[in-house]
């Protein structure tokens, strides 16, 4: 089976199978257009470590059937289910869990954007607005009295 | 008297120019001010015009119709209320700030000149021509006071502000709102200088110095929470038109302005934010770029705190920066471009600290684009795209919490229509409260709602249909799936709610939870599917689903005809087709037919496949009975027929070529319990005649059987299971393999498995699973050194296997390896397969089920 090498961001060169690496819609058209190559093709905007994170999830699914483009496009209710093997591959630091989504969304691996994204959105599921800004650090601008406007303007949203 | 000197004749002159002057001065002025004084009375007419063509519902009417202009389309805003659509991009050029051109592009604008001489020409009948003329003048110079001979040092010597805010501390967004719009209703402050009392505030509203230099002139008659209070029940909102009152008031001016003077509505008409001129070209532009403008300012001034909100509100009475701007303007042509002072300040004051406002973005209040000074955590890298992807996992009221409560930037995402193309707007009790989700309606960008769906048995009428005046009002008009349910609903009342929110654009229609007796399928077919011309996918619940029915649906034979009768023509275009439903059901006989039907379709769920024995028994009557049948063919129908069991040869079976998902949730016969497996080989010839037809295109495969419990007549409640059908009967078996290439996902429910057809192994061989449990990775070199069958059956790319609640499998030859059976199809089919039966927890083991579709 044919090989390929992936050149990350900081100049790490990784060697993967082509069949793994065509689990990247980018690569995959990129190997269709130039055909065979020997040298590394570059990836600028993923360094090492989430590289090997994206390609440790590839190896793992590359018999998966491909992804549809509007796989759920009408879906009415879109599930938060990740499947069992995915739930430990995500358990890693906040960090990198969101490169790994920028990884996926740059490389255009769908099903692994939407692992990411689920796990992103499982982690909002069912806390505060409180509880939320701790887990992702983000700031509170509203000021108390704003606040207290948001809190009566969204009890509605809230119930 | 003595000679006065040159200096002081030179005096006795001016002073007389002077007096001169003086005297003028007041004529003019009493001029001025009777000119006011008619054009209040105008503006008055005007008003008692519009109550009078308000309906009594309040709901409409509300607009003015100035001239015959074309009102611009209503539009919904953050809070609810209808205001008026800006919308040439010329307009929003002008207010770019880089340009900051404001109106003066408007030659002919004036503020308060909604009284276009056209409408009053009645009024000015009388009016001797000059005066004609000078009220021309006037209108375009009125709420600009005397300020022509000030100087800036005068203009800042203008003591007061004319509008105190009202009690901020306990006023909502709403009211905020509104104290915004009032402000930019309101006139430039008047200059004392000019005159010793004020002529713009009406006495009745004016309050003494508080002391802080601040006038209060806050309403008497309407407060904020009044106001959205009326609106909150379906009116326009009330609002204040600061109408300038002379102190010499006719007792007609007075009689109106002691009764309902200044009671308005807040919609952003041109009679309240400025005019128009007599050129008629210019209306319509003109007009739109008012209700730019005050959009823009109703948006920032929701971007701003409370705080900040109430220092640019001061600012913008003191007019400390705006002023000089404003009266070169008002000289040069005559416009007074109070809104772009306004939004000017606004946008000042919004920039400071960093803050960036982004106009396509901060519709929602106290919003703030996304950009780099976003203090948004972990989600600070992350695309737009990328954050509204993650934000469409959540459920609609999760997503509202994250949206709106978090902080400022993500409440940014209110007004992102891509974000509501894709999410989910489902009206269901779990959700949100009624008054929510209306509110939710409102907010929404327009032709932002994709996928609407409503849950009608929890909700009254009522508010189920305010949502859906609130989705027309709104320009909901871009839903492609559109979904039904309620036991409330009446076939008329699912007929007009489709009616309404008629888009030629739904592809997707969901009727369900419908009880079937109040909907018949083949007038719900050509009464409501007949509004969709381009739908794709179906999925109907409830009902008998005839032949009759069916062709309809299918458009063939020309049955399918809108209310009116007329054949309706066009290419069946279904390609998704769910039957749901505990009473649902269709003819095995019918299902043949769907090939021809229906040629695009590509999954189709159907609740429950019956046999038709009689027309069975029409169409095999003739053939041999069936060994071991003949004493009940006897005892059933005293030996009129013979029964045998057909092949799937002898159906007639119309192959669905692009089938790739088939689910059956069971499989039942309109006969007597006792009777029914006399009619297992029918079942099962129509099955394999089904699966025979699609097996090329077929990637999923859901068949239930169902599951019988019969009550023994004379034990009680004891209760016992018929054993289960074949899948692939005894008379069956001589047909020759059958491959399926692209299959992925098979469940099997309730059925009686021959295991041989599945596997190429026999489990019962201890030897090899003992010896695959010690060493799994063997494997390879066993399947080389074992002789093997060939199943009959051809699974090449099956990834699952779920046999639920299924009898013939080796179930019982289980090792420390695992399932002796699941080690059969490993080797068989691949060891990347999964397979599973009814001893995993059903929740998990079947939530891979497709059913009836989640679309």
């Amino acid at each position: 089976m044919s090989e390929i090498k992936l050149l990350s961001s900081d100049q790490a060169t990784i060697t993967v199978q082509k069949e793994v690496a065509e689990r990247s819609i980018l690569i995959k058209n990129m190997l269709e257009d130039v055909g065979e190559v020997t040298e590394a093709i570059p990836i600028p905007n993923v360094n090492e470590s989430v590289l090997k994170k994206v390609i440790e999830w590839c190896e793992h699914h590359k018999g998966d059937p491909p992804a549809q483009a509007d796989d759920d496009s009408d879906s009415r209710k879109k599930s938060t289910d990740i499947d069992e093997w995915d739930q430990k591959f995500m358990q890693v630091d906040q960090e990198m869990l969101f490169e790994i989504i920028l990884a996926a969304n740059y490389l255009d691996i769908k099903p692994l954007l939407d692992v990411g994204c689920k796990t992103v959105a499982n982690m909002i599921k069912g806390k505060s607005p409180d509880e939320i800004r701790k887990t992702f650090n983000i700031q509170n601008d509203f000021t108390p009295e704003e606040e207290e406007q948001i809190r009566r303007e969204n009890e509605w949203a809230e119930e | 008297m003595a000679d006065l000197p040159i200096g002081d004749n030179n005096w006795m002159v001016k002073f007389n120019e002077l007096q001169k002057r003086q005297v003028d001065a007041l004529v003019l002025q009493n001029e001025n001010q009777k000119l006011q004084l008619e054009i209040l009375s105008l503006q008055l007419k005007v008003e008692n015009k519009r109550k009078t063509n308000t309906p009594q519902n309040g709901l409409e009417g509300a607009n003015l119709e100035i001239g015959g202009t074309i009102q611009p389309q209503q539009k919904s805003s953050p809070l609810g209320e209808t205001s008026l659509t800006p919308v040439p991009e010329f307009v929003m050029q002008a207010f770019d700030p880089s340009i900051n051109q404001g109106f003066a592009q408007y030659p002919n604008y004036n503020h308060e000149g909604s009284q276009d001489s056209n409408i009053f020409a009645e009024e000015n009948q009388g009016l001797p021509e000059i005066q004609q003329q000078q009220q021309q003048q006037s209108d375009t110079m009125i709420g600009l006071p005397e300020v022509a001979n000030l100087d800036v040092a005068d203009q800042h010597q203008r003591p007061n502000v004319m509008m105190e805010l009202p009690d901020m501390t306990n006023l909502d967004a709403t009211d905020s709102r509104l104290m915004m719009a009032l402000c930019y209703n309101m006139p430039p402050p008047p200059l004392q200088t000019a005159m010793t009392s004020d002529p713009f505030t009406p006495a009745n509203k004016r309050i003494e110095n508080q002391g802080n230099g601040v006038y209060s002139m806050t309403p008497d008659n309407l407060t904020p929470l009044e106001t959205a209070k009326a609106h909150r029940h379906g009116y326009r909102r009330l609002s204040i038109i600061r109408t300038p009152v002379s102190p010499m008031e006719s007792p007609r001016v007075k009689r109106a302005r002691t009764s309902e003077i200044g009671v308005g509505y807040l919609d952003y008409s041109p009679n309240i934010l400025g005019g128009f001129n007599e050129d008629a070209d210019q209306r319509g532009p003109l007009s739109e770029a008012l209700q730019t403008y005050a959009s823009d300012v109703e948006k920032l001034a929701f971007a701003l705190t409370r705080k900040d909100l109430e220092e640019c509100v001061l600012e913008l009475a003191l007019a400390e920066e705006g002023i000089t701007n404003l009266l070169d303007d008002n000289s040069a042509s005559g416009i007074i471009p109070s809104g772009g002072l306004v939004r000017s300040a606004l946008l000042k004051r919004c920039n400071k600290n960093g803050r960036k406002i982004v106009f396509n973005k901060d519709i929602y209040p106290m919003s703030m684009g996304l950009n780099e000074a976003s203090n948004v955590g972990a989600f600070k890298n992350l695309p737009l795209e990328l954050l509204i992807h993650i934000v469409t996992f959540l459920p609609l009221g999760t997503a509202l919490k994250f949206i709106l409560s978090v902080c400022k930037s993500f409440r940014a995402l209110m007004s992102e229509p891509i974000l509501w193309n894709k999410m989910v707007i489902e009206l269901k009790n779990q959700e949100l409260s009624p008054d929510g989700f209306i509110r939710l309606i409102r907010t929404l960008p327009e032709t932002s709602i994709r996928y609407f769906s409503i849950d009608t048995a929890n909700y009254d009428i009522g508010v189920i249909n305010e949502v859906i005046e609130l989705l027309i009002k709104g320009k909901q008009f871009g839903l492609t799936s559109l979904h039904i349910s309620g036991k409330k609903l009446s076939l008329a009342a699912i007929l007009g709610t489709v009616k309404r929110l008629w888009a030629d654009k739904i592809t997707v229609f969901s009727l369900t939870d419908v009880t079937h007796t109040k909907v018949d399928p083949e007038q719900t077919i050509k009464q409501v599917l007949s509004l969709m011309p381009n739908l794709k996918k179906l999925r109907m619940e409830g009902g008998a689903w005839d032949i009759k029915a069916l062709r309809s649906l299918s458009c063939l034979h020309g049955q399918l005809r809108n209310i009116e009768g007329s054949r309706l023509v066009g290419d069946n275009r279904l390609t998704h087709m769910s039957f749901s439903g505990s009473k649902t059901m269709i003819c095995w006989d019918d299902l043949k037919d769907f090939g021809k039907w229906f040629p695009e379709v590509e999954e189709l769920f159907i609740q429950c496949v019956y046999a038709n024995e009689s027309e069975w028994i029409r169409n095999y009557a003739d053939g041999p009975a069936k060994p071991g049948v003949e004493g009940m063919a006897a005892a059933f129908e005293g030996a009129k027929y013979k029964y045998r069991t057909p092949n799937y040869v002898d159906i007639s079976w119309v192959p669905m070529s692009r089938l790739k998902y088939f689910g059956c949730g069971s499989i039942c016969e309109q006969t007597k319990k006792h009777q029914v497996k006399a009619f297992e080989d029918i079942h099962a010839a129509y099955i394999w005649s089904l699966l025979k037809g699609s097996r090329e295109t077929l990637e999923r495969l859901e068949l239930s059987r169902g599951q019988e419990t019969f009550k023994e007549r004379g034990k009680g409640n004891g209760k016992f299971h018929a054993p289960l059908p074949q899948l692939i009967p005894v008379p069956l078996r001589g047909m020759h393999g059958v491959d399926f290439p692209k299959l992925t996902y098979l469940f099997l429910g309730f059925w009686d498995i021959h295991w041989e057809w599945f596997t190429a192994f026999k489990s019962s061989n201890d030897e090899i699973t003992n010896l695959l449990a010690e060493a799994p990775g063997t494997m390879n070199e066993l399947n080389d050194s074992t002789p093997i069958s060939t199943p009959v059956l051809g699974f090449e790319n099956v990834k699952k296997f779920i046999f639920w609640g299924c009898t013939g499998i080796p179930k019982d030859q289980d090792t420390a390896g695992g399932k002796s059976w699941v080690l059969d199809l490993k080797r068989t089919w691949g060891e990347d397969l999964e397979a599973i039966d009814e001893s995993i927890v059903q929740h998990e083991a079947l939530k891979g089920n497709k059913g009836m579709g989640s679309w």
